[in-house]
């Protein structure tokens, strides 16, 4: 069950929300890779586009963002 | 002229000081022109800035003995703090000695202080002044720190992830870089604690609730008649099936007050004490529920490592 609220403009996707719980857990580029099942580059993509969504500047910001818009689990 | 000027004593004091440091250190080579610092903590084990690493696993490292390969085994964002496993034979265990010792010092404002990294072509070194010594800390990336340290020196990348000495030469922190250009200290405590956990599991335990929250701000009555400092509130957004959280009873819309009597303002805030905790062990979530306050025994877990 799931009450989140929409704020802010872009929502991560499901695979955006995958990839940065994986960094949350400090899970390294290839490590996301081989979890996930995709190129080491697909990751890279999918990390640029959610620093871009979150206006982060580091994986940690990013991370800290997505916590405060619930879109991380602790 | 055979007397030594109170000058060049002064200047080979501080050169001593800063040599003395150096093989403790390591360059940490982040491409063909970019390269960290790290601090050989204990063993084979290497401690360097988490973010600067930027999702690689390994690594080429460089110290005194030459270069050798190093597997980042552990990077806990919150803290900045990555932990780094290289070649056992390049890095003899003795080199560590002096580093283990900074677990408990602390600080004080306005102490001098030596920094001293490695960049492939050698160690750098530089000094500066504690200009902010306080109390423990939460990091805005919800890391749960020993002892908040800023220093005031001059120096560029190659030093991230360097070792901050007192001028006894005793290890205490290591230099990272935080927002608006300011120069933190990880204290030698909180990097301890890090590598203690991964010496003991192979890997860093995330503690595991299955919470997902989202901030609120009460109104200024509110805020007093519940009694809290401050009107940010983590209210429930969602909880993730067969969770520890689910199997305590915790559902969405519950208002998060407190874990183990430390109260909670802010998703950062039960990252930075759920990091504190051990996977297996209870935790007391106070929430309020309906108007009232209420208090779950919760069993932490553990995230779901991926395979390696």
């Amino acid at each position: 069950m799931n009450l989140i609220l929409q704020r802010g403009s872009a929502r991560l996707t499901a695979r955006e929300r995958e990839v940065l719980a994986l960094v949350a857990a400090g899970t390294s580029n290839k490590g996301i890779a081989r979890e996930l099942q995709v190129s080491p580059n697909t990751v890279k993509f999918h990390i640029a586009a959610i620093l871009e969504k979150l206006d982060a500047a580091t994986r940690a910001e990013a991370v800290v963002a997505a916590l405060r818009r619930g879109e991380l689990t602790l | 002229m055979n007397a030594t000027t109170v000058l060049q004593q002064w200047s080979r004091e501080r050169s001593d000081l800063a040599v003395a440091l150096a093989p403790h250190t390591v360059a940490i080579a982040l491409g063909a022109r970019r390269s960290v610092s790290g601090i050989r903590w204990r063993g084979a084990l290497v401690v360097t800035a988490a973010e600067a690493l930027a999702g690689r696993d390994e690594v080429v490292v460089v110290s005194e003995q030459g270069e050798t390969q190093g597997s980042v085994i552990a990077c806990d964002l919150a803290t900045d703090v990555a932990v780094l496993r290289t070649g056992a034979q390049a890095l003899p265990e003795a080199a560590g000695a002096g580093t283990t010792a900074a677990v408990d010092p602390m600080l004080e404002g306005g102490a001098g202080v030596v920094i001293v990294g490695r960049a492939p072509a050698g160690p750098v070194m530089g000094f500066g002044t504690v200009r902010l010594a306080g109390p423990a800390w939460r990091s805005r990336r919800g890391g749960a720190i020993a002892q908040r340290l800023e220093f005031e020196a001059v120096l560029d990348g190659r030093f991230e992830g360097a070792l901050v000495a007192d001028f006894a030469g005793t290890a205490q922190a290591m230099l990272v870089s935080g927002p608006r250009g300011r120069l933190l200290g990880i204290p030698g405590q909180t990097i301890h604690r890090i590598v203690t956990a991964v010496e003991q599991h192979g890997y860093l335990p995330k503690p595991y609730l299955g919470l997902q929250l989202q901030g609120l701000w009460l109104d200024e009555a509110t805020r007093n008649r519940w009694g809290r400092r401050s009107r940010s509130l983590a209210a429930v957004a969602g909880v993730e099936s067969e969770s520890p959280a689910e199997a305590a009873g915790i559902a969405p819309g519950d208002l998060l007050e407190a874990i183990d009597g430390v109260m909670i303002y802010d998703a950062e805030g039960l990252a930075a004490q759920l990091a504190q905790s051990i996977p297996g062990a209870s935790v007391a979530l106070r929430l309020r529920r309906g108007g009232q306050s209420q208090t779950l025994q919760v069993r932490v877990g553990e995230r779901r490592r991926p395979q390696r």
